[in-house]
């Protein structure tokens, strides 16, 4: 009987401890589709649906995110990096990519856009000007996008 | 067979129409429900996702703002990493396919206070984003110069023609096909003289007498000579020391990458080179569709027309870009302005076709298995493309966005459309993508560099990949107690009040740090202590952050199984229901593990479902363990993974839920 009484606690303790770690475990067994070094993913699952896109919107509110992605790196890029124009455009194709753009210079919402970040990124005047002397090539017109984005953002 | 069958098979049609409309109906009216917060603040939940046998079996957590929806996964190899999602994505993904039930908790807080965090996350995305493009850039390097140094060592010119020192160009397959084996007429490193291709496009010979007029005669041959010389000159120009102290606030200190300067540079001449030749685009780059949805109005006809004219502007300016990655651009728009002349002409939509090589599939027997489910997406995806057609206002002109979106719907529909009626397999892929059909291309210009450079820059761009990988795992190392995705959240959160607060004291910090949090959310949660626990957090954030509102996003079985026992007898569709074998709710899910009973909606019975699916769950692996040779121990493992999450069922806990492998995203989206 207390080899009987052992065993059955024995077996509730497994119980126990397995029902605990799945419940303690969280996001441990998160699914990742991709390894983390492949920087092309960061994005949930979608493996098995022809139905998933998580940039399925209207006309509008696609215009409206991709202003806001093109701001939102224009702020994070001007505050931590050292300026390479270069650079800064490699990552800017990159975003207009995933909203179907290929084109984006053309495209007076980019310019936009790019002020409305570096108004947010709280530069000196120095440092927009020049950024935005350099960034639009002395163009005129992308120029004055960006200073209407610029003016625009509180 | 009616509806109403008592305990038989209905079909799959019969299984869905049963409650398909009320449940969506409910869907509806769970997901438009407006909070009781104050009109016009802004939306901001903490959302708790049930636990599950599949991804997150503890639960999960994500934070809302208004559209956009922020949460941390736990990626190989144990790094945790930011993912931003649509809300009706995410509740589509776990809320539906996973089935699983969210729990939204809506904390008031000021417009300022919306901003500041909901910048603060997107920030903190981007910039591990550009920090693991930064890694990839690093591998890429490494990989070129491998290539390079395998042509270097490779004496017979002719076998350079393996794959393995071939390189895959984006864009390129739009013009060109694969190119492995000696340089040929449409080799990068010569102009062919008096050559001619059979058929070539009236199109791209409009474009290069536009440019040829706007910059000279020479200016394309100049053109191509200048990219030559850039590509014979190009040199690794090595890594800034920064790289190696990455940080979760900046990007990455990475400006020049060899890799990604050599394929735009590469990419730029071929793209020149299908424009001097006038090349007609490759059958396999674009679709040319029979149904008659592709019709094309007067009016769309005439929009199209109009944006032909724009476009070809667009491609003149350009052809005289100096942003580094403007071939691809270029490539897309000729390989675009070619599809819409043709859609122009005929009436009928022609457009490129977007999906990659590599893109995942729905396999043909899945096809057909759930025909309902696919022909129920195709509906919404019409109704999506002819609102794409259709849906700009007369006085306003197409642009590349809308186009695109065209362009998008098109491609989703007709895949479906072909894949359902043809019974073949379905290219799946994730997010929108532009049409950048690759080629793999061994007639690469080779940069002038001897073996001693590529040697040294190869050490120093594994050295430095190794480097970076490292502290990338260090920073973002996922830890089940301290920083996981709960955990993330929160630290996230004090981190954009801290950075509003831009004081250096660490301590006097943590303090103040705490006192925002109180003023700008009504409360104060500690990354530490247990809330790393998911549904721990929820019940945390419901008590001491200014929670207004709570709302539940049934899963999907969930809101079916309400909507069943409105209809029918409570008994009959508990009986029916509770099982995998009768139950007109669920369809096997292969992923999913042996389990015979559900017990998510089934409290008193719990511990006795829990024993008969433990018995199953063992009873399969027994069975899994004699066929593991034979199917690589698949039934073994379905059988373990059954018999562990029965476990927790005997004890009263529930995990599992049954999961979903096809349904209709448009019953997510409609929310």
């Amino acid at each position: 009987m207390v080899r009987t009484m052992n065993g059955r606690l024995i077996g509730l303790a497994a119980v126990c401890f397995v029902s605990g770690m799945l419940a303690l475990s969280g996001c441990s067994l998160s699914y990742s589709s991709k390894s983390s070094s492949d920087s092309s993913t960061a994005s949930s699952k979608s493996a098995s649906s022809p139905f998933t896109s998580s940039s399925e919107s209207s006309s509008p509110d696609k215009t409206k995110q991709y202003q806001e992605d093109v701001a939102d790196y224009t702020t994070a890029y001007v505050r931590s990096s050292k300026g390479d124009y270069d650079a800064f455009q490699r990552g800017l194709g990159k975003i207009a990519a995933r909203h179907g753009i290929s084109n984006w210079e053309v495209q007076p919402i980019t310019y936009y856009a790019v002020g409305v970040g570096l108004k947010k990124a709280n530069l000196s005047d120095v440092q927009y000007e020049t950024f935005k002397r350099n960034f639009a090539a002395s163009d005129f017109s992308k120029m004055q996008d960006i200073q209407e984005g610029y003016e625009a953002t509180q | 067979m009616s509806e109403r069958s008592v305990c038989g098979f209905s079909s799959n049609r019969q299984r869905y129409a049963a409650w398909r409309r009320p449940v969506v109906f409910l869907l509806l009216s769970v997901l438009t429900t407006g909070s009781a917060a104050g009109v016009g603040s802004p939306l901001l939940e903490y959302l708790y996702i049930d636990s599950s046998e599949g991804t997150s079996s503890g639960g999960h957590a994500a934070i809302r703002f208004g559209d956009e929806v922020f949460h941390f996964q736990h990626f190989e190899p144990g790094v945790l990493r930011s993912v931003k999602d649509d809300p009706h994505y995410f509740r589509y993904l776990y809320g539906f396919l996973e089935n699983r039930t969210i729990h939204a908790s809506r904390i008031d807080v000021s417009g300022e206070t919306w901003q500041l965090l909901r910048d603060y996350f997107n920030r903190r995305y981007l910039i591990q984003k550009q920090q693991f493009d930064v890694l990839q850039s690093l591998r890429d390097d490494g990989a070129l110069i491998r290539l390079l140094l395998r042509r270097k060592r490779t004496s017979d010119r002719s076998s350079a023609s393996v794959a393995e020192d071939s390189l895959r160009l984006p864009g390129v397959g739009l013009f060109f096909s694969d190119h492995i084996g000696p340089s040929n007429h449409l080799s990068a490193e010569a102009v062919p003289v008096g050559f001619s291709v059979v058929r070539t496009s009236a199109v791209l010979h409009a474009v290069r007498r536009r440019i040829e007029q706007r910059y000279g005669t020479g200016f394309l041959a100049a053109r191509m000579g200048q990219i030559r010389d850039r590509l014979r000159g190009l040199k690794p120009t090595g890594y800034d020391r920064a790289l190696l102290s990455p940080s979760e606030d900046r990007f990455s200190a990475m400006s020049d990458s060899f890799a990604q300067d050599y394929e735009d540079l590469m990419t730029a001449l071929m793209s020149l080179k299908a424009l001097q030749l006038a090349l007609p685009l490759r059958s396999d780059a674009y679709a040319v569709p029979r149904p008659d949805l592709f019709r094309l109005a007067p009016r769309e006809i005439e929009r199209l027309a109009r944006y032909r004219q724009q476009l070809q502007n667009d491609l003149v300016l350009l052809a005289n870009s100096r942003r580094p990655d403007w071939g691809m651009a270029f490539l897309v728009g000729m390989a675009r302005l070619i599809v819409i002349d043709q859609s122009v002409r005929s009436g009928r939509l022609v457009f490129l076709d977007t999906f990659q090589k590599g893109d995942g599939r729905i396999a043909a027997e899945d096809v057909m298995q759930f025909d309902d489910v696919m022909r129920e997406q195709l509906d919404d995806l019409k109704a999506k493309l002819q609102e794409a057609k259709a849906g700009l206002p007369a006085s306003q002109e197409m642009t590349e966005l809308d186009y695109s979106r065209l362009e998008h719907w098109s491609n989703r529909y007709l895949e479906l459309y072909t894949g359902i009626e043809q019974q073949r397999p379905i290219r799946i892929h994730s997010g929108h993508l532009l049409p950048t059909k690759s080629a793999v291309r061994s007639d690469l210009i080779v940069p002038e560099l001897s073996r001693y450079e590529l040697d040294r820059a190869l050490a120093e761009s594994e050295s430095f990949h190794h480097s970076y990988f490292e502290m990338l795992k260090r920073l973002y190392r996922y830890n089940l107690f301290t920083k996981n995705c709960v955990s993330e959240i929160f630290r996230t959160i004090h981190g954009a009040l801290e950075s509003h607060l831009g004081s250096k004291d660490v301590v006097a910090e943590a303090v103040r740090v705490e006192a925002e949090s109180v003023a700008r959310l009504g409360g104060y949660l500690g990354a530490e202590g247990i809330h790393f626990i998911p549904f721990v957090s929820a019940h945390s954030v419901d008590q001491r952050y200014d929670v207004v509102a709570s709302e539940e996003w049934p899963s999907f079985r969930t809101a079916a199984l309400r909507k069943a026992y409105e209809k029918d007898a409570p008994a009959l569709v508990f009986l029916r229901e509770s099982n995998v074998i009768t139950s007109t709710l669920y369809r096997h899910n292969p992923d999913d593990s042996f389990f015979i009973f559900f017990t998510d909606d089934a409290v008193l019975p719990r511990p006795l479902f829990g024993a008969v699916n433990s018995v199953a769950g063992l009873g399969q692996s027994i069975v899994g363990l004699f066929l593991a040779p034979f199917d690589g121990g698949r039934v073994l493992r379905s059988g373990a993974k059954g018999f562990l999450f029965s476990l927790p069922e005997l004890l009263f806990f529930n995990i599992r839920k049954g999961s979903y492998r096809y349904l209709p995203y448009a019953w997510a989206a409609k929310g």
